[in-house]
């Protein structure tokens, strides 16, 4: 069984986050050094979220502008950015786009003996707010970026001994 | 069946140029009950729903004589060995790992597609 301090957790984070976007929204996206998180919530924020507890615990954040949420949407349902509709469709895309990215993370770390359940996804959107773990005992913030938008992931674990 | 809009969406558009109708449900529940009415030929289901989880709506139709042997394809977030041996062995058709593509879930409706493949 891995110690939570070895584990290569940016590498897990940059191979799920590549995997999701390629798979499911045909997008192309790379690390992007260092992260930009301030500039991603200028106009609306969306944070899509899932947890996971175990023999490790921990949050994942998934930060993205709301134009880049429509963008992924319309890429998701295979519709134009015109056509998404309401912010419940966007909400349940990077929900859902968050709950994939965990459950690759959390593959990965079971397959390194840390055993673990996801939980359900939330979203929480607005336009000026932070989002903060707490007692955690490894953190990983990478930014990725698609053409001209930036998206944000934070991971935070701690060892559950 | 499952509770993300967004997978609905991306299975309907998967099925959309095939001769078939489309049910849809929302929760373990409903899903039950749409089963029994419609006695589908396929099910397609998500294990995250709210309610009653995948798991558990999919134990109670293969406990159910009238449904039992409706092809079941789940699609599940998480890729892990033992996660994957505990759905195979309820005896689903095939199962999905979410990222997947909408070609993915035609190719695992095939008569002759082998599961995991």
């Amino acid at each position: 069984m891995s110690d939570i301090q070895t584990l290569d957790l940016k590498g897990f984070v940059i191979h799920s986050v590549e995997s999701v976007f390629q798979t499911m929204l045909s997008m192309e996206i790379e690390l992007e050094n260092p992260a930009v998180k301030e500039s991603i919530g200028n106009n609306g924020l969306i944070v899509g979220s899932v947890g996971f507890a175990g023999k490790i615990m921990g949050n994942i954040n998934l930060f993205v502008s709301r134009a880049f949420g429509r963008e992924m949407a319309a890429a998701m349902l295979g519709m134009t950015v015109d056509e998404i509709g309401s912010g419940e469709e966007v909400n349940d895309v990077i929900g859902e786009v968050c709950n994939m990215v965990g459950g690759e993370m959390k593959s990965r770390l079971c397959d390194a003996g840390l055993n673990c359940s996801l939980s359900i996804p939330s979203v929480t959107y607005g336009n000026d707010f932070k989002i903060e773990s707490k007692g955690w005992g490894q953190h990983e913030q990478l930014g990725f970026r698609n053409r001209q938008h930036s998206a944000l992931l934070e991971i935070y674990v701690k060892s559950a001994n | 069946m499952g509770d993300s809009k967004t997978i609905c969406m991306i299975v309907k558009k998967a099925f959309q140029s095939y001769d078939c109708a489309i049910f849809e449900a929302d929760n373990g529940v409903e899903g039950l009950a749409a089963a029994t009415k419609e006695k589908p030929g396929l099910i397609v289901l998500d294990i995250t729903m709210p309610v009653m989880y995948g798991i558990e709506m999919l134990d109670r139709l293969k406990s159910d004589p009238e449904l039992k042997n409706i092809p079941v394809i789940m699609l599940t977030a998480q890729s892990g060995t033992d996660n994957v041996l505990s759905i195979v062995k309820k005896g689903i058709k095939d199962y999905i790992v979410k990222p997947f593509k909408g070609e993915d879930l035609i190719e695992a409706c095939q008569e002759d597609h082998v599961p995991g493949a």
